[in-house]
């Protein structure tokens, strides 16, 4: 199963990457994504680059995610972190998540004689506790996922509920976990200046 | 002092929406402190005015930790993320996993 890191701000994006990058992601059916700003690091030539163009800032926060020391160039700082914060929520949403599932399902081989032994109840187990301890809105994501493979190998799949797991987590402990933006269709940049 | 959750939230979005102003956008909780232009001196102060209000310490670099108002009020409560009571449906994922083909399709 293919993993992508993703990130946000590169000089050449605009307003509208953040959708672009969304739908590429759908399209592509890659499940498990990381997203990050870009953020030039000490030493690279980026960095030596930017600091020329006065384009680096002091960094607030932790996490790359959520904080850049890069002045992007074809937008605001807070239209960057908002557009970003919004592809986190999308790309999250649980909908959507299932929707990658399904288009990477669809590639794989319904051969279920070849197929890894699809019952280890001690696993399922976990991942079936560990999302109904998300709430309602998230509890039924493995048993929908499953529907999905069915008659395949669920070897990819075992291991992007493990990783979607971890990264609602993490985004719910950055406080940053917001379904609302997942609703919509793109970042509303209207008040962000 | 020991304050909830949701009271160190209403104090930290009243604080945030003061230090922007009161005609600039609503202050979300959910998104980051370097979304309304903090800078690492005022989050230090906004920490030690926090450890004030609440009598107890706060670590000046919480913000770097938790990024977001909801994220601090929930650590300094000591609550964790809200979430509805749920049963798991474990029953239905194991049948779903041994359901033949034929029968998925």
């Amino acid at each position: 199963m293919v993993q992508a890191g993703m990130i946000t701000g590169f000089d050449s994006d605009t307003l509208e990457s953040f959708g672009h990058q969304f739908a590429f992601l759908q399209e592509a059916g890659i499940p498990m994504v990381l997203l990050a700003m870009l953020n030039a690091l000490d030493g690279t030539p980026l960095q030596r680059r930017l600091a020329t163009e006065n384009r680096l800032k002091p960094l607030l926060l932790a996490d790359a995610a959520l904080d850049t020391n890069v002045i992007p160039k074809q937008m605001t700082s807070r239209q960057l972190l908002k557009g970003t914060v919004w592809l986190l929520n999308k790309l999250y949403a649980p909908r959507n998540f299932l929707q990658r599932l399904q288009v990477f399902a669809d590639q794989l081989p319904v051969d279920r004689v070849d197929a890894t032994p699809q019952t280890d109840a001690p696993f399922w187990g976990r991942v079936a506790g560990s999302y109904a301890a998300l709430g309602s809105d998230l509890r039924d994501v493995p048993v929908e996922a499953v529907k999905l493979f069915r008659g395949r190998d669920t070897h990819g799949l075992r291991t992007a509920l493990v990783f979607y797991r971890s990264a609602v987590g993490v985004l719910r402990r950055w406080g940053v976990w917001d379904p609302g933006q997942g609703d919509l269709a793109q970042p509303d940049f209207r008040s962000v200046a | 002092m020991s304050a909830s959750a949701a009271e160190i939230e209403r104090w930290l979005l009243e604080r945030l929406q003061t230090r922007i102003g009161a005609g600039a956008e609503e202050v979300d909780s959910h998104m980051p402190f370097s979304y309304y232009g903090l800078t690492s001196i005022d989050a230090v102060v906004l920490a030690g005015e926090l450890q004030e209000w609440l009598g107890t310490p706060v670590s000046p670099t919480l913000t770097w930790e938790y990024p977001t108002v909801s994220a601090v009020s929930r650590y300094l409560a000591d609550e964790p993320a809200p979430v509805p009571a749920t049963a798991v449906d474990f029953k239905a994922l194991l049948a779903e996993l041994d359901a033949p083909p034929d029968q998925h399709q």
